[in-house]
């Protein structure tokens, strides 16, 4: 199925390469509509659940995005498409065994605690997990969240575009849901 | 956020024409400068080797070039790991590299009196040689890292121990501009420990940095 379109996706992605929007744009939408076929049964053979699809293939536009300058023009896209696939899928199979393993880790600390913890404030929660964050995406967090900066305000300190914020912001976000979820389990 | 909102702010994000720096010259660069770093340290801060005066021995020509072997195989190898479906194998440039020691360092062997070997091969620098050689890799390792990490390395372990062999390689080369050891036997001992902890640390820290 991927190899039929093979020819096209070249072409959108030779286009976009030399900056064509619309070409990416027709990229991107076939491959978000393309890929969950090929992420799912993927997902479901390392024993994890269908509903994660979706983050994949964002997981998926956004390193195709931040890493395209790696396929060469000369070489066919599909494999590298395949490569990326396989990467972000064994990705999130890596942090949700971690994650499980933190679920067991803190179940096993609470039944050994034999007396109530004080539950910490949220914000110094959230100021603790915004600290572990990337560099860029502390900043933007910090910026929009805790100091309350417009987009536009955070784009120009940061000197980056506006839609930059917004990818960080929704990467940071991403990696704070799944710390969080840790937590609260 | 939908992955309609994504794809409209990637596509935003796109820029006109200018492409981003493909890895080939950003490795390219990044080792040039690496070994730029490092030869300026050994150039101005380490004596001359004593037997360079003479010419170039057999001692440094096959250390030359056992190094420059490993290291071009091992800068192939980093730049093709740097792609996330590439597959490469370091395995040929290491086993090639050490061939050509081997050749070396028998030639020595058969030239040397057998109760001449343990002085060789432990020098008066064995230590110094061994540190030196390792942290002076370490502006190579990093300038070969940060470039394999713009590119995306789905093995980033091998990556790593490929940049780890590459500024071992580049700076046991570079080396011999000072080493006092005219010995191929020393060379083949201490030298290569070093490339192997350099390996095993761009192992370690391929793991580490080469996410994306």
């Amino acid at each position: 199925m991927m190899k039929d379109r093979e020819k096209e996706w070249v072409e959108f992605m030779q286009a976009a390469n030399r900056g064509c929007k619309p070409s990416y744009s027709r990229l991107l939408t076939a491959l978000a509509s393309a890929l969950p076929p090929i992420i799912s049964p993927n997902l479901a053979r390392l024993g994890l659940p269908s509903g994660d699809t979706e983050d994949v293939v964002q997981e998926v536009l956004l390193a195709i995005h931040s890493k395209r300058h790696t396929w060469d023009e000369s070489r066919p896209f599909t494999p590298w498409l395949r490569a990326i696939v396989r990467h972000k899928v064994l990705d999130l199979a890596r942090q949700r065994y971690k994650q499980s393993e933190a679920v067991i880790a803190s179940a096993l600390d609470r039944v050994e605690t034999t007396e109530a913890e004080e539950e910490p404030q949220s914000m110094i929660l959230v100021e603790r997990h915004v600290d572990g964050l990337p560099k860029q995406q502390r900043n933007v967090v910090r910026a929009l969240v805790l100091e309350g900066a417009s987009v536009q305000e955070t784009a120009t300190r940061l000197k980056i575009s506006k839609n930059t914020v917004y990818v960080t912001l929704h990467r940071a976000m991403k990696g704070l849901v799944a710390k969080f979820g840790i937590e609260n389990e | 956020m939908s992955s309609e909102e994504l794809i409209t702010r990637l596509v935003a994000e796109l820029p006109a024409s200018r492409r981003q720096w493909p890895v080939s010259r950003l490795l390219g660069a990044a080792i040039a400068l690496g070994s730029a770093v490092t030869f300026s340290v050994i150039w101005f801060m380490f004596t001359r080797s004593p037997h360079l005066a003479h010419g170039v021995s057999t001692t440094i020509a096959f250390t030359v070039v056992a190094a420059l072997t490993l290291a071009a195989g091992t800068y192939r190898a980093s730049l093709t790991l740097s792609r996330p479906e590439a597959e490469a194998n370091i395995t040929w440039p290491v086993l090639l590299a050490a061939l050509i020691l081997i050749t070396g360092v028998a030639l020595e062997l058969g030239s040397t009196p057998p109760h001449l070997w343990v002085s060789r091969l432990i020098g008066t620098h064995a230590l110094g040689c061994f540190i030196s050689v390792t942290l002076l890799a370490l502006p190579i390792l990093f300038a070969a890292l940060f470039a394999i990490r713009h590119g995306a390395a789905a093995r980033p372990t091998q990556a790593g121990v490929a940049a780890g062999l590459l500024a071992g390689s580049i700076t046991g080369a570079l080396y011999e501009i000072h080493c006092p050891e005219n010995s191929l036997l020393f060379v083949a001992v201490w030298h290569v420990a070093a490339i192997v902890v350099l390996a095993g640390l761009g192992s370690y820290l391929g793991r580490r940095l080469l996410y994306w």
